[in-house]
């Protein structure tokens, strides 16, 4: 009822020509929705305690340094974050040597799989996938300055294959997975969906 | 306090980036127990990182607006102290009100703009990109309207359909081709971004780290 | 891999089943040596990109961008690149103040590091507080979004370094969507899409937006239906920048090194299907 209630006073304030005394109202229930978000950032910071702080006490082999190493990571960032500021240089050289060059370069690793998988999974195996394959050729060689150098047509081409097919597949896509989205998100709001709410 | 700006920390940081960087793509050879501690390095950083911010957020909006004579804001703070209910099993009912709160605003807000702006809008471009005046137009009419509709089909009637009605049958298959129209050209852009990833590292390993001067 | 009658592979069936760690090896050699030796090879100019410079070369003094900084460390590896020529580009115009914020909570870090990337906000002669401010990272996605486009000051009290936005010139000019010129959006995945819905949609402000190029298909439908202005994708789309600039740097520089990876991954798949068609021949007769 009160998902339901809150959702219903959203879509009024959208839709309908409402004073200012409502739009107060609601502005002021969507900071609230900004304080609760806050607080929900700690949930993962506590299950992770949770789970690796038992690994410590266990003293799981294999695992607890680990652990440890990942909560001294943890509290390190909230004890600089809290006391120094996230603007200080304190804290932005640890964000910038303990968390940013892992996170790219794990990232970057799908870059080197990506090439591999490409290569042994485009294989034109029926009319289907040739069709695919080719569109990413054609694409590929659109892409690259390279392309445009050797042949200049291939960027109009690439243009029109980005402006006219794809658009046209992925709008159909978009209003598909929309129609489902706005169903599930209407069966949530009416109560029916009770997994959003932790259970 | 320290300004971390110091040349000494400055070549430490290099040399903790770089020996991060060469422990995660140590995976590349395969797992290893230098890419697992770079592992939980970053989980352990991101982590923190969460935290601080929730905790920033939470001061700036929240504490500030009380402390600014909103005093409704306290209301926010029993809601988002309830999401912690899910700790304690017997308790863990409460957080539905937190959540409840969250998804009936956010989700709502999302709906609420999406009907316009992904079923609306698409429909009445879809119908504005029907222009006969020449070939081309008309090649690209064709596509558009076909396969917008049959592509939205395809996702519609589903399996279930294709034994009951032959025309569904067609749909769907001229549906498949524009998918794999879309499929393709989004894996023939996202090679671009996956290269400039790759690219990013390698130039901080050669010119940050090594120092490799460009000829 | 299948042995032949004599028991041993052929070149094809060597070439549809090539071992990994040659693959990296050569991708590794492939882009490596274009980034110590450019090559120079031209960048054609898209339309997109231009539409994108000339939207901001039309501001006038005076004018207000929004720019929501939703940067993260997985992404900023190909946005940044065009983030910053973007943001130099603002701050070289005379008049042009810039108000931004991040609904991704590693916003604030780069946004640093943009800032000391392009030689800081003074060095274009302008001022934090009266032509620059940013708001920080604000937990609530499209919440915050649809909140701050009405009304700022009651959202949020202080901007990311503490300081009360009552005690901000910039701030005192600004508290809507309606008092701003254009928005750009510096879009982690499809963060866009967010910005798009609650201040497009309401409101008609035009969103120009720095995707990944993966992102930049997703993008295109959006831009022929009128909901985003354009956009500057990737790395491509940072060098076009920059050359438009006059002021070529990293995204140039590495398009070279895009380039020849390009062509690397079209020679593996065109090597890997005749292989694969070769090999299949084979296995017919």
């Amino acid at each position: 009822m009160l998902m339901l209630g809150l959702g219903i006073l959203m879509f009024i304030e959208f839709y309908v020509d409402v004073p200012d005394s409502f739009l107060d109202v609601t502005k002021s229930l969507q900071n609230f929705v900004m304080i609760i978000s806050a607080f929900a950032m700690a949930l993962g910071g506590i299950t992770l305690l949770g789970h690796h702080g038992k690994s410590v006490m266990d003293k799981k082999p294999g695992q607890w340094f680990y652990s440890l190493w990942l909560l001294v990571v943890m509290f390190g960032f909230i004890l600089v974050g809290v006391s120094a500021g996230t603007s200080g240089t304190q804290y932005t050289w640890l964000f910038n040597q303990f968390f940013r060059p892992i996170d790219m370069t794990i990232y970057s690793l799908i870059g080197w799989l990506v090439v591999y998988a490409i290569y042994f999974t485009f294989r034109a195996r029926n009319p289907e996938t040739t069709f695919l394959i080719i569109i990413a050729l054609f694409t590929l060689a659109g892409n690259a300055p390279i392309g445009s150098a050797i042949w200049p047509p291939i960027a109009g081409i690439k243009s029109w294959l980005g402006t006219v097919p794809n658009t046209a597949a992925l709008r159909g896509f978009t209003m598909a997975s929309m129609l489902g989205s706005i169903v599930i998100s209407l069966r949530t709001l009416a109560g029916m969906e009770r997994a959003a709410l932790g259970g | 306090m320290v300004t971390m700006q110091e040349p000494i920390f400055v070549e430490l940081g290099l040399w903790i980036s770089a020996f991060y960087v060469l422990s995660c793509y140590s995976y590349l050879y395969r797992y290893n127990r230098f890419f697992k501690f770079a592992e939980h390095t970053m989980i352990g950083a991101a982590a923190g990182h969460t935290l601080v911010m929730g905790l920033n957020n939470i001061r700036d909006i929240g504490i500030n607006n009380i402390v600014a004579g909103n005093f409704i804001y306290i209301l926010a703070f029993p809601l988002g102290l309830s999401l912690f209910a899910r700790f304690v099993p017997k308790y863990s009912w409460i957080q539905r009100y937190g959540f409840a709160f969250m998804i009936g605003i956010g989700m709502s807000i999302g709906i609420r703009s999406r009907l316009i702006s992904r079923i609306l809008i698409p429909m009445i471009a879809t119908i504005n990109a029907v222009n006969l005046s020449h070939p081309m137009a008309i090649l690209n009419s064709i596509i558009i309207v076909g396969w917008v509709t049959t592509v939205m089909l395809y996702f519609l009637f589903t399996k279930k359909y294709t034994s009951e009605s032959v025309v569904i049958t067609y749909v769907r298959k001229i549906g498949r081709w524009g998918i794999m129209a879309a499929i393709g050209f989004y894996l023939g852009q996202t090679v671009m971004t996956r290269l400039a990833f790759v690219i990013n590292r390698l130039e901080f390993l050669l010119f940050q780290w090594l120092r490799i001067a460009r000829l | 891999m299948k042995l032949n009658e004599k028991g041993k592979t052929t070149i094809m069936d060597k070439l549809a089943d090539i071992p990994e760690q040659y693959i990296y090896a050569i991708l590794a050699v492939i882009l490596i040596v274009p980034l110590i030796k450019p090559i120079g090879l031209p960048i054609p100019i898209t339309g997109d990109t231009i539409k994108f410079f000339d939207a901001i070369d039309a501001l006038e003094p005076g004018d207000t961008v929004f720019f929501a900084y939703d940067a993260l460390s997985m992404t900023w590896m190909e946005q940044g690149l065009g983030t910053m020529i973007v943001m130099k580009h603002l701050l070289l115009k005379p008049g042009i103040r810039v108000v931004g914020a991040s609904s991704s909570n590693q916003g604030p870090p780069f946004w640093e590091e943009c800032m000391n990337s392009i030689g800081g906000i003074s060095s274009y002669g302008k001022e934090y507080g009266k032509d620059v401010v940013y708001l920080g990272y604000l937990a609530g996605g499209e919440t915050m979004e649809a909140a701050i486009a009405r009304d700022i000051a009651n959202t949020v009290n202080v901007d990311s370094y503490g300081n009360p936005l009552s005690e901000l010139d910039l701030m005192s000019e600004v508290n809507s969507v309606d008092d701003f010129a254009l928005m750009i959006c510096l879009s982690s995945g499809w963060s866009f899409g967010g910005w798009m819905d609650q201040w497009v949609v309401p409101y008609g402000i035009g969103e120009y937006v720095i995707p990944l190029a993966g992102v930049a298909s997703d993008i295109w439908p959006l831009m022929e239906a009128g909901l985003i202005e354009s956009m500057i994708a990737g790395s491509r789309g940072a060098a076009e920048y920059e050359i438009l600039l006059k002021s070529p740097g990293r995204a140039a520089a590495g398009m070279d090194a895009q380039s020849l990876g390009h062509i690397y991954v079209a020679i593996l798949i065109i090597v890997g299907n005749v292989a694969y068609f070769a090999t299949r021949l084979k296995g017919e007769d």
